[in-house]
This record gives structure tokens, sequence and C-alpha cells, in this order.
């Protein structure tokens, strides 16, 4: 059972090379950068399974080369994937609810009250960087002076505001 | 098919919270949440359980692989409650978008959007969700730190930034130079 150690070595391997790539060049459609730079890993370690494989190397035996063992390897990987991009957006965009909880701690005792957190909190701080990813990132576009979603904007918001509906809840935000 | 069990364990997860959500609004977001994950997690220890007398392995591979496929689950589970459930929860660049899809071809100004959504809003919800979880608390009109837990989280993301972009927040790793990934 090999893909319990494989999946994980091989995350970490992806994971290794994004701190060395992001260190010295962050892409800035950095969604589209991880998923090239962490199914490109598991593209390159299947072809490596697959000719190990071929070549019946002795090497390879703790491997995930049979199908069933190859199956969960993938899984587990792409699981990991996915749970570390969900986290990456909080590294990524400072998430309001950590910066005011570390603003908060950083005054001591004495905290804060809403008028300093909003001070150190505006617009520009909140709201105006995540409209600039929505352009970064294509769902979005800056015409004129207006924001205007674009194609890919629009499909997923749709999907997020049934997602809402099903559920049987209200606007979130 | 046992390697599926991840996916029906999610798939689980994803029925059981829509129902508890529709049956039961006034519950709170957490528990439906907790509720959820355990029923998926229910889908996958159930076939995990039978996984060993399929046959379909050896006997020393018997419980690796349902270890595998739970962890698998976790992984799936987290995703969904974090990623997807979340987000839509409280993430800004989905309200932004929703508010830009509402607006339609003639999309909005600056202004337009900031008079919809801004950052007092944005303050105000999260302190009100922190005091009700326990986070933070009121004295004399002001916020202070309650809980650990989430701000030992808030430093963990710190340490990420650290690591990742070099500085501890978004605001000092400056611009991602170029729009090509």
């Amino acid at each position: 059972m090999s893909a319990l150690a494989a999946a994980p070595a091989l995350f970490l391997f992806a994971f290794a090379a994004q701190v060395v790539i992001w260190r010295r060049r962050r892409p800035r459609a950095q969604y589209a950068g991880l998923l090239r730079l962490y199914l490109g890993a598991l593209a390159v370690a299947t072809a490596g399974l697959v000719v190990a494989r071929l070549a019946r190397l002795e090497a390879a035996r703790g491997l995930p080369l049979e199908p069933l063992d190859y199956a969960t390897f993938v899984q587990f990987y792409v699981a990991l994937v996915l749970a570390f991009g969900t986290t990456y957006s909080a590294v990524q965009a400072d998430s309001p609810t950590m910066s005011i909880l570390l603003a908060v701690a950083a005054a001591g005792g004495r905290g804060l009250g809403l008028a300093e957190l909003l001070d150190r909190f505006p617009d520009r701080v909140l709201v105006v960087p995540r409209l600039d990813d929505l352009v970064a990132g294509g769902l979005a576009r800056l015409r004129d002076g207006r924001y205007v979603i674009g194609p890919r904007g629009v499909l997923l918001a749709r999907t997020f505001v049934v997602f809402r509906r099903v559920l049987g809840m209200e606007r979130g935000g | 098919m046992f390697v599926l069990s991840p996916l029906a364990g999610l798939g689980a997860c994803v029925a059981v919270h829509v129902v508890v959500s529709r049956v039961a609004p006034a519950l709170p977001r957490a528990w439906g949440v907790i509720a959820s994950v355990l029923a998926g997690a229910g889908v996958v220890v159930a076939q995990a359980l039978r996984f060993p007398h399929a046959g379909a392995a050896g006997p020393a591979d018997g419980w690796g692989y349902p270890l595998a496929w739970g962890l698998t689950y976790l992984a799936l589970a987290y995703t969904y409650v974090f990623g997807f459930f979340n987000v839509s929860e409280t993430a800004r660049r989905l309200r932004l978008l929703v508010e830009l899809l509402d607006a339609g071809p003639r999309g909005l100004s600056l202004d337009e959007i900031l008079g919809a959504y801004n950052a007092r809003m944005i303050v105000e919800a999260r302190l009100r969700r922190m005091l009700a979880g326990g986070q933070l608390a009121r004295a004399d009109g002001r916020y202070v730190i309650r809980g650990a837990l989430v701000l030992s989280l808030a430093k963990l993301l710190v340490m990420g930034k650290l690591v990742l972009l070099g500085a501890p927040s978004e605001f000092g790793a400056g611009s991602p130079p170029s729009r090509q990934a």
C-alpha cells in the first residue's frame, strides 16, 4: 500500500517547488499557476510510474504501480492539492477575520474599538485588492471606470448563487 | 468500487448538509457542517469495514487502503467546508462577483460597488461572527481577545505567508510581476 506514502511525498515535492518558484517569481494568476504546477507534478510522476512498470524496475517495487494502488494514490494526491488550494486563498489574500484578530491581539488587554478597526481596515485594504484580483484572474474587466463581470465570472457567481439557494441560505459575504 | 468510497462519503456529506440546512434553518451552521461531515465519514467507515473481507487486497494491505481513503475523505470534506461552503458564506471576491452579476453588462463603478458592499460591512459582519463564536469579547465598547484557537490559526497563516510570499501580509509581499503564470 504505497499510495499512503507516495501521495503526501509527491505533494511535499510539489510544495517545495512552489516555495522556490513563488519566492523567485510569483505568478499574477496564482491559482492557474498552482494548478499547472501540482497537476504537472502528477503528470510527471505518472509518466515515471509507467516507465518503471514497463521496465519492471526492482527499485520501483514500493511505488503505486498496481491499478488499485495507483487509483488510491491519484485520488489522495488530488484531495491533498484541493485542500491545500483551499487553505492557500487565506495565504494569498489577507483574511479580514484573521487580520482583525491579529490587530486586536497586538493591541493587548486594552483591545480595539470599532472606529480604530475601521481606520485600520478601509475599503482600499478590504475591497479594492479583491476587485483587482477579479480583474487579474479574468473574472471581471475594468471598462471606462466600471467593473463588468466576464463569462467565467458569471459561471462562478451563478454556481454559488444556485448552491446558496439549494441550501436555502441568503447571500453571503 | 471501494476506491470511490471517499467520493461517496463526500456525496453523503453534501446531501446531508443540504437536508439539514433546509429542514432546520435555525440550527447553528457549524452544527449542520459537523453533522454532514460525520455522515460522510460514516459512509467511508462502513465501506472500510467491508474492504478487508472483500478479498481485493492481501492481509498486509487490509487497512492501508481504508486509511488512505479515510484521509482522502477528510481532505475532500475540508475542501467542501472551507473551499466551497465557507467561501459562499464569507468570501469577498464572490460577494463582489454576485454584485457585478446583478448589475449586468453595464457593470458598476467603484463608488456604486462600495455603496452595496464596503469595509464597514465586512468588519462589522466579522466582529458579529467572532463575538458569537467566542473568539472576541466586548469590554467597555472595545473588542478584546477571548479564545486562543483561531488566533493560533491566524499566526500559523502568517507563517505560511512568510514561507510562500516572503512577507507577513499580502501588502508587504508586493504585486506579482506579470500576468503570466
